[in-house]
Order: structure tokens, then C-alpha cells, then sequence
């Protein structure tokens, strides 16, 4: 999509524009969704979280300003998915959490998900910790690079690079 | 507005690595950032269902009408208040005006004229000034009809204790 058009769209969705937004929707949902169900490797949870994305942004589109659209929006995801964590976690309480997740570790490790899309990549995704994953993610989704990676998460860029490197050096392993 | 992806072309990602690690190690650590990523392009995720994509639409339809009338409805509080303010303040400045320019008797500026002149109460004037006070008091009263039993007697009677008392005044007693 050209930037001249982006803007455009962005503009109108400052003005609250009902079509703005649906042709926002329509350019991000994809990429938005494959974030969110790399992440939770749930189709239900995704599109709760997609649609909570959205309506995120109608109250928040003021306050973006400026700068790369695609970086903006997905921290607003990447805040929103860690919201979800959180809010997960405090439900179940820690100890529950942590058998749920390693579940669901074992789940994506080897069983079939049941109706979800079962593929290899989201099964081997879910042996990568959470952070790391959610970094490869971040970084795959977003284009972002890793300068600017690296200051949205408050760290040396360094650190960045070696732990993306190191997920996607295992996650090509686990996947041969 | 820059809206464009920022991701590093390979050959900065090359330029990049070299800073952090020796030339081998970082065009090993190229090579397995750029086959890990070409394994996530080679297993995309499906879209989200069309009719997910237009649940959210209506979702955020309803919130943007929810907002805009917020907003309208801000817009009119605003209105109101303002316009609650401007009446407030005529009221107050019309009611100012028109008890500053009635309120002092008679009896009042005698007193006013005589402490600004002298400084000191004098005894006589204060005792002539609560007479005249009085005295306009009761013919107010009459004028309005509250003193209706003494009739125009009362009212004679009256001016001729006014009349009394400012000659008094003016005598010096």
C-alpha cells in the first residue's frame, strides 16, 4: 500500500470515519491475527483480541502521532497481548497458570489442538519461551527493525539481536 | 508521515552483526536470522474469517457512533454551562447595579458624610441620624400602604416630625 494512501486512511480514522476504519481493518487484520495466534496458538482468543485491537484504536488513533504507523500499532497489540496475559494469569492464579501452560505446551509439543489449526510451526512455537517468542513475532509482524526494537523494549540493541537470533536458530531446528 | 516498514535490508543486517560480533560469527548469525524468517513466511497463519473481520467492523461502528455522540454531547454541556455562566454574571451585575444606587437612606450619607469629615462619630449626629432613618423607614411604610390604620393623618404627623428634627438639626440642638 503506497504511504500517500495509509495516511489518507489514518487521517480519516482520526476523524472517526466508519470507512476509514474498515479499510484499516481490512489492510491489518491479517498480519494482526497471524501475531496474535502465533502467540496464543488459540483461533477464539485471536479474534478477541483482534477485535479488542480495533476497538482500542478508535479510542487511541489520537494519540499516534506520527512517525512509522506499523510500530505504533504494534505495540498497542504488543500491550494488548500482555494485558491478556495478565488478566489470564490473575483469573487462574500463578500456580494453575503454570500447569495450563505447560498443557499447553504439551499440546502444541505433540497432540492435536482439536478444531484449532493444527501445523508444525505452532507446535514447535510453543517450546520457544514466551518472551523470546513474542519477540520473533513482534519483530516478523511488525517489520520493525532492530534498532527500534531494541529502544521500544528498553534494552541494548545487542541483546535484541542475540535473542531473536537465538529463537530462530532453535525454532529451524525444531522444525528440521 | 512514515508509514513505511523499517526492517533492515540484508546487507545493514550484515553491517549491523559485524559491529557485534567477529565477520564469520556474523555472517552465520545473518544467515540463521534470515533462514528462520523465510521459515516463518513459508508457514503463514490463516486470515481471520470474513465474518469475524465483520463483527469487528459493526464492533467498531458502534464504538465510533458511541464516541461521536459522547462528543456531541460534551460539546452541548460545554455550550450549556457557558451560557449558565454569561446569565449567572448579568444577573449578579444587574442586581449590583440597582442596589448601588438605592440602598444608602438618607440617615446612612448623614453618617458617611459626617465620619469622612471629621473622623469621630459626633454623639448629636449619630442620635439625628437614627431619627431620620426612622422617620424615612415609617413613611416608606406608609407610602406602600403597610401603615394603613394611621391613614394621611399618620403621614402628616410624620412629616411634621421631620420637619422637626431637621430644624433642630440646623439649630444646632
Amino acid at each position: 500500500m503506497p504511504e500517500k494512501d495509509l495516511g489518507q486512511i489514518i487521517a480519516g480514522c482520526r476523524r472517526a470515519d466508519e470507512a476509514s476504519f474498515s479499510q484499516l481493518i481490512d489492510i491489518y487484520s491479517g498480519r494482526m491475527y497471524g501475531y496474535f495466534y502465533r502467540l496464543t496458538g488459540s483461533r477464539d482468543i485471536s479474534d478477541e483480541l483482534l477485535s479488542e485491537l480495533f476497538v482500542k484504536l478508535v479510542e487511541r488513533i489520537g494519540q499516534y502521532r506520527g512517525g512509522s504507523f506499523n510500530s505504533w500499532i504494534f505495540r498497542v497489540a504488543s500491550n494488548i497481548f500482555y494485558d491478556h496475559l495478565r488478566d489470564k494469569q490473575r483469573q487462574q492464579g500463578l500456580i494453575e497458570a503454570h500447569v495450563k501452560r505447560l498443557e499447553e505446551d504439551e499440546r502444541l509439543a505433540g497432540a492435536d489442538d482439536g478444531g484449532e489449526q493444527s501445523d508444525q510451526m505452532q507446535k514447535q512455537l510453543g517450546r520457544i519461551d514466551e518472551e523470546t517468542r513474542e519477540l520473533i513475532m513482534f519483530r516478523y509482524y511488525s517489520d520493525m527493525s532492530f534498532k527500534e526494537i531494541a529502544e521500544m523494549r528498553s534494552e541494548p540493541i545487542g541483546t535484541t539481536i542475540s535473542k531473536v537470533h537465538r529463537g530462530l536458530k532453535k525454532l529451524r531446528e525444531l522444525m528440521e | 508521515m512514515d508509514t513505511q516498514n523499517n526492517k533492515e535490508t540484508r546487507e545493514e543486517l550484515r553491517k549491523l552483526l559485524e559491529k557485534l560480533y567477529d565477520q564469520a560469527a556474523a555472517r552465520q548469525a545473518a544467515e540463521d536470522i534470515e533462514a528462520g524468517e523465510k521459515l516463518l513466511r513459508s508457514n503463514p497463519v490463516l486470515e481471520p474469517a470474513e465474518a469475524v473481520k465483520w463483527r469487528i467492523k459493526m464492533t467498531v461502528g458502534a464504538a465510533l457512533r458511541a464516541k461521536k455522540l459522547k462528543r456531541s454531547k460534551s460539546r452541548v454541556y460545554r455550550a450549556l454551562a457557558t451560557a449558565a455562566v454569561i446569565v449567572i454574571t448579568m444577573a449578579v451585575s444587574t442586581k449590583i447595579l440597582e442596589n448601588g444606587s438605592t440602598t444608602m437612606s438618607a440617615g446612612q450619607r448623614l453618617v458617611a458624610v459626617d465620619t469622612g469629615a471629621g473622623g469621630v462619630m459626633d454623639a448629636k449626629a449619630a442620635v439625628l441620624s437614627d431619627e431620620v432613618t426612622q422617620a424615612e423607614n415609617q413613611l416608606s411604610a406608609i407610602r406602600f400602604g403597610q401603615a394603613s390604620d394611621k391613614g394621611l393623618n399618620g403621614a402628616d404627623e410624620l412629616e411634621t416630625e421631620y420637619i422637626t428634627i431637621a430644624s433642630d438639626f440646623w439649630k444646632g440642638e
